[in-house]
């Protein structure tokens, strides 16, 4: 095992987001939704060594304090902290062959499972499922992929590179209140601006309690290579984000149609990756900042028009640098009691400003051929959504293979609207009907 | 095209490191940025830095796949939006 000289010393402030996601947690948990937690469903092939993968889900605990870590949220007015220093235990649980990984997956989405990371491990008629449940007041979904490389890192019997550990915010502090004041402005001007609207998500506006459940549709490569070719024209072969999101919005907006209800404010915030592209970490830390679309008024009838109508927000947004005065909006936040919180967040997330979660997560673990000696096969993430929105519909490819996941919690979608929505999102993704 | 800089590829290539990818990342005129991991979010970062430091407009018809893939195909694409009309 790897020890870690910052073992006994860890005191790792949340960031900006962590804290976001803090109160979203605290929402969830107070309205009986249990834990924000995410599933990600690893499939590989023959050869798999689940001995390496306790030995490196050790070692990975061992090397990253943050784990065992407890949350301090202090006296009001300061910045919650994970101090520690024990050693958390990421449990990897084996089980019998021909069981049923996709209602285990959807038992871990309750989040009622201890710590906040653990592998399931099951055996599959071609090699193995790998479930990582995790917590999303540590992990986003590249932290997630970050994370399985680093196991997959720790397997082997030699890992070349030192461990991540680091806790560092992702952007530069600005050096006053009116230098900061000045990069917020964006962001309150379209918050306040996207208000005016009245929006409505599919759960409603009362947060209430209901399990998570999930289902992935899995796209073959010929179909998805049949997507890429009909949204080119419209994205350029690069600008995925505003053509998924498209292709969101009009899923829903299908489902408020056949409930015979105006979806006229559907309005959606997307996150986008702090990170530098090619980082090993931060791991355990949120950096994620957000951006505001809103549904094209009047409706678009084609999927590549309001695809491009929302290619003209997220340009918008970018030159406007929104994305950053998120951040620093959310690290004003940070010492937020967490009763104010909550209620700013109740008025966020009570179906006024979010009709749905989304994400394009993009190539799962790039790079990444083998986890725990056996080939990587496909792989995909399934969050737990909060109601309200109570619905999410999130995307992610691998090796030329695109994977939808539709998250709803109990309650929201009927059978017939989950079918409805998975529906008009194949007729936009692949044309047909 | 007054303005830009002789070296435009590496000043590009600076510009790419600094904003998008990690230090130590093995990039050179050349690499594929897209196999990089450069996504939608980063492409309009590129797009806004590219014209906030070199004065240039990119207007949308330039941004492509083919303008974005590398350091050398990003100094073209700007030394045709720089160039006189």
């Amino acid at each position: 095992m790897t020890p870690s000289p910052s073992r006994a010393k860890l005191r790792a402030p949340l960031g900006g987001c962590d804290c976001y996601l803090l109160a979203l947690e605290d929402l969830m948990e107070r309205s009986g939704q249990g834990r924000h937690v995410g599933v990600t469903v690893l499939e590989v092939g023959r050869g798999f060594e689940v001995e390496r993968l306790r030995e490196a889900a050790a070692r990975l605990a061992e090397s990253q304090p943050i784990l065992g870590a407890k949350l301090q949220r202090g006296l009001p007015g300061a910045v919650p902290v994970w101090r520690g220093d024990q050693t958390a235990e990421v449990a990897v649980e084996i089980h019998p062959a021909g069981g049923d990984w996709r209602g285990l997956a959807e038992e871990r989405l309750q989040g009622q499972w201890p710590g906040r990371l653990r592998f399931d491990v099951c055996p599959a008629s071609e090699g193995f499922v790998v479930l990582m449940s995790w917590s999303h007041l540590l992990l986003d979904a590249r932290g997630v992929e970050l994370a399985l490389a680093e196991v997959a890192r720790l397997g082997e019997e030699v890992p070349a590179k030192p461990e991540v550990n680091s806790h560092a915010l992702p952007f530069a502090r600005h050096r006053s209140w009116w230098q900061e004041f000045r990069a917020v402005r964006p962001f309150l001007e379209r918050y306040w601006s996207l208000r005016s609207g009245r929006v409505v998500s599919l759960g409603g506006a009362p947060a209430r309690a209901g399990r998570a459940f999930f289902k992935a549709v899995r796209f073959s490569r010929e179909e998805t290579a049949t997507m890429k070719r009909r949204a080119d024209p419209v994205t350029g072969g690069i600008f995925a984000l505003p053509w998924f999101l498209a292709v969101t919005m009009r899923a829903h907006a299908a489902v408020f149609r056949a409930r015979g209800q105006e979806s006229g404010s559907l309005e959606c915030t997307i996150s986008v990756q702090g990170r530098k592209r090619g980082a090993r970490g931060p791991i355990f830390q949120n950096q994620v900042s957000q951006l505001f679309f809103a549904r094209p008024l009047p409706d678009p009838a084609s999927v590549e028009n309001a695809a491009r109508a929302l290619h003209g927000q997220f340009a918008a947004m970018t030159r406007d640098k929104f994305d950053g005065a998120f951040l620093v909006m959310i690290d004003w936040m940070r010492r937020l009691p967490a009763p104010l919180y909550r209620r700013f967040l109740r008025r966020e997330a009570s179906g006024q400003l979010a009709s749905f979660y989304h994400a394009h997560t993009g190539e799962f673990l790039p790079g990444l051929r083998e986890f725990c000696g056996a080939a990587i096969v496909d792989g995909w993430h399934v969050p737990s959504v909060p109601q309200p929105p109570g619905t999410g519909l999130f995307f992610s490819e691998r090796e030329g293979r695109l994977t939808a996941s539709l998250c709803w919690r109990d309650g929201v979608l009927s059978a017939d609207e989950q079918a409805l929505m998975l529906s008009a999102m194949r007729a936009d993704l692949l044309g047909t009907q | 095209m007054h303005g830009l800089p002789t070296n435009l590829e590496e000043a590009l290539l600076g510009l790419v490191r600094e904003k998008l990818f990690e230090g130590g990342a093995p990039l050179t005129v050349e690499t594929d940025l897209f196999a990089a991991g450069l996504d939608s979010m980063g492409i309009m970062q590129l797009m806004i830095s590219i014209e906030e430091r070199f004065g240039v407009r990119v207007p949308e018809s330039a941004v492509t796949r083919d303008n974005f893939s590398t350091a050398s195909s990003l100094a073209a694409m700007v030394r045709r939006c720089a160039a006189p009309a």
